[in-house]
């Protein structure tokens, strides 16, 4: 038994300071919980950032080349050393150089920081998507779904596993992608499109979300297409610092004699710009196999690398699936656009539909490749409870195929079995959509 | 949005199925001329270039038939039909790898059964024949159109020898040279194999070569095709509702369930339940199931069954468990759920 505290005659169970802790703990649980699960994520990613994967080696090593050319100072020549990746990428190692600490434990804070960003994000979406804001005040069931939106989001191990254990910047991205898609909808249009641009700047795979901008654009009607100019502008003036500091060099080290004249800068400057914007057509003609690590739709087709002794019809069906593709969303966009369904709803499940469809019947995808949609899955359960069993597949297969390749050894399952899974779960989605709740079984605000 | 961007917008959206057909056609020819050179390497024959362009009739006659069972403002039902059908990778495999009619062949059946429910008969039994001179596919749906004339003797049984002239001419051109005859008698037959590639009930026992099990299976077909006729007789008597479409499918996924030595082409029988998602989107999930279950055999005939995600058991299983599913919602669905009320209204 606690010993009852006596105070003034009577009994009180409970000292009058504790039970003001208890009530604002209960009336501020969601924060509390926030706080927790942010302090429990950020740690569980701390005892995985020691492990270095193939790909954090390689991180690693531009990260050396990086320090080797002296930082943002030495952008212009590092981008003539790393390959396979934007300016922008570059000017971020370039700039964890000058702050000091290991280069790997900077690059997985940097990573851990954008997966907060994410968890942010995905929580504002998922509250205004819920009709948090427009309630005017606290929305409890709009903030408890965020909330545990947010907790899914930073403790799911599609996302910690990539960010801590493999190392890799797919947060990055996606987080930009989530916030453009928060500003797409409280139609902040500008911003949005610069956000997706930042985020094109950073990774390729961002084109994944592309066809839901173009399907938003057709559905909403309110927005120019101008907006889209500014994807190709911020790419290029993610690309403007690097070019800017091989320019002003030479002014820089005029009184050297060996340093390039500012014509002879300028003008490798300019040469230096076609690499930039080749940087992805290198990355899309670099897939050698129709279904790399990724279990996508072509999985059950031979697993071979291309050429003369491997996968001889590699070419044929390669492009046959990037056509098939494109013309699976353009009918997709179509039925979309023809559905009618409650806003909210049919701004997630597009986005989440189109971006699945888009990787998961692309060939030569890559496991992380699915990032996006994995996340967006989170969201779509609070608008959608009857995706929660998808949802859990999803990231049960996503989760074993990415343990096998932060080296848990976890190849047990054939990826065409793991891609027929995945062939279930996209036709579940794609039931679940079509076929439309029952009277009286939505959600709220559905 | 300045004015004239947003007029443009109006005018996509109104004219947004024709623009949307007319596109994604282009992209379905695209996808065969990419796909055509397969042929040669699968089949080992010497030319396509008929089959490969059969998934745009295939795919016009069902969303025609789709078409008129809608109401116009639901037109994207047949659209959405004509797109899948076109871009089917199962299809694509059968029509354009494996230069076989057999989509066809199931879309002339599915004409056909619209020409019957407007009671037009010569125009369905003429499509009937088509369907049968283009593939087995059509005489797995025969006997639909048997069950279809019992129960509403409306018609003349000697509309029955147009089907059967289709069928001999397609045995005529199969003596006159032409490779028409070898997918009435495939290899399986010959070396009484029951399993030549089709994940059917007999992919179980696939190993008995030799044996004279192929009867059995023929007598097992028979068996559920009486059980069929027996259903039609019970129900079909009482109401004319029951969906034709509903029954096409029920006797396709019967034949192509329990025949032997059907080859993986066989598969095309099953397009019919994409006819049914537009009225009963119940039917989606075992849709894109048995599009699955029908495309990983015709991708194993031409790259080994290695790379088959399960094994064509487990295929067989699933395909099984898909078609029971299929056909007790098809016998629950809103044509038959007034006899089976009234049924149980007697019991």
């Amino acid at each position: 038994m606690w010993p009852a505290v006596r105070q003034h005659g009577k009994t009180k169970i409970m000292p009058e300071s504790e039970k003001r802790l208890l009530r604002f703990a209960k009336k501020n649980s969601f924060e509390i919980l926030i706080v927790l699960v942010t302090l429990g994520g950020t740690f569980l990613r701390f005892l995985l950032w020691d492990i270095v994967s193939s790909d954090m080696d390689v991180y690693l090593r531009w990260y050396g080349r990086a320090e080797e050319c002296g930082g943002i100072p030495g952008l212009y020549e590092l981008g003539q050393r790393i390959k396979g990746y934007n300016a922008a990428f570059q000017f971020v190692i370039a700039l964890l150089t000058h702050l000091p600490g290991d280069g790997l434990y900077k690059m997985k804070a940097l990573w851990t920081a954008f997966d907060l960003l994410l968890a942010t994000g995905l929580w504002t979406l998922v509250y205004e998507l819920r009709g948090g804001k427009k309630a005017g005040e606290r929305n409890i069931t709009a903030f408890r779904d965020a909330t545990a939106a947010y907790a899914l989001c930073y403790l799911c191990p599609v996302v910690f596993l990539n960010s801590s254990a493999w190392g890799q910047s797919d947060s990055v991205y996606v987080a930009l992608i989530v916030w453009s898609l928060v500003w797409l909808r409280r139609e902040k249009y500008l911003g949005s499109f610069l956000l997706l641009g930042l985020s094109l700047a950073f990774k390729l795979q961002t084109v994944f979300i592309l066809p839901f901008f173009g399907f938003y654009y057709l559905y909403k009607k309110s927005f120019s297409l101008l907006y889209f100019l500014a994807l190709p502008g911020v790419f290029l003036a993610s690309a403007l610092p690097r070019q800017l500091i091989h320019l002003i060099a030479p002014i820089k080290a005029a009184a050297s004699a060996v340093a390039p004249s500012a014509a002879a800068s300028a003008q490798q400057a300019a040469q230096g710009l076609p690499n930039i914007l080749t940087v992805y057509i290198g990355q899309i003609s670099s897939g050698s196999r129709l279904c790399m690590e990724y279990p996508g739709f072509w999985s059950f087709l031979p697993d071979e690398e291309a050429g003369a002794e491997g996968f001889a019809d590699f070419f044929k069906f390669r492009n046959a699936a990037i056509v098939f593709c494109f013309a699976l969303l353009v009918m997709l966009l179509i039925l979309f656009l023809k559905q009618r369904r409650e806003a909210n709803v049919m701004f997630l499940y597009s986005a989440f539909l189109l971006s699945f469809t888009t990787v998961f019947f692309l060939p030569c995808m890559l496991d992380r490749y699915g990032y996006l949609y994995e996340v967006l899955a989170l969201a779509l359960v609070f608008l959608d409870k009857r995706t929660i069993v998808p949802a859990l597949s999803l990231h049960l297969i996503m989760s074993y195929v990415i343990a096998g390749r932060v080296g848990m050894e976890m190849y047990h399952v054939p990826m065409r079995f793991l891609g027929f899974l995945m062939m279930l779960v996209y036709a579940a989605y794609l039931y679940l959509f079509f076929a439309k709740k029952k009277e009286g079984t939505g959600n709220a605000g559905v | 949005m300045p004015a004239f961007e947003k007029r443009f917008l109006t005018w996509i959206e109104k004219h947004l199925l024709l623009l949307g057909g007319i596109f994604l056609t282009l992209l379905g020819g695209g996808l065969r001329l990419a796909l055509g050179s397969l042929y040669a390497q699968a089949a080992g024959m010497s030319d396509n270039s008929l089959s490969m362009w059969s998934g745009f009739l295939t795919a016009a006659a069902a969303a025609f038939v789709t078409a008129k069972q809608q109401k116009d403002e639901e037109r994207v039902k047949s659209f959405a039909v004509y797109v899948i059908l076109l871009l089917s990778p199962a299809g694509l495999f059968s029509t354009v790898v494996f230069g076989s009619f057999g989509d066809l062949s199931v879309a002339a059946a599915v004409l056909a059964l619209y020409f019957y429910g407007g009671r037009r008969f010569l125009h369905a039994y003429l499509c009937l024949a088509l369907s049968c001179f283009l593939g087995v596919q059509g005489l797995f749906l025969l006997p639909v159109f048997v069950l279809l004339c019992i129960r509403d003797e409306e018609h003349d049984l000697f509309y029955f020898l147009i089907p059967l002239a289709g069928f001999g001419a397609r045995l005529a051109a199969g003596f006159a040279g032409f490779d028409l005859l070898g997918e009435y008698l495939p290899p399986g037959f010959a070396e009484k194999r029951l399993y030549a590639g089709f994940p059917s009930f007999w992919a179980f026992l696939n190993d008995r070569a030799g044996t004279s099990w192929d009867y059995y299976a023929l007598g097992t077909t028979m068996v559920c095709l009486a059980v069929l006729v027996a259903f039609m007789i019970f129900f079909g008597k009482k109401s004319r509702k029951a969906d034709p479409l509903l029954l096409a499918l029920c006797c396709g996924l019967l034949v192509t369930g329990f025949l032997p030595d059907l080859d993986p082409a066989a598969a095309s029988v099953t397009l019919i339940v994409w006819l049914l998602v537009v009225k009963d989107v119940r039917f989606i999930l075992p849709a894109v199931l048995l599009e699955i279950i029908g495309l990983f055999p015709l991708a194993a005939s031409a790259y080994g069954e290695e790379w088959l995600p399960l094994s064509i058991q487990w295929l067989s299983v699933l395909r099984i468990g898909v078609s029971a599913y299929l056909i007790r919602l098809a016998a629950l669905s809103r044509g038959n759920e007034k006899v089976l009320d009234e049924k149980r209204k007697v019991c």
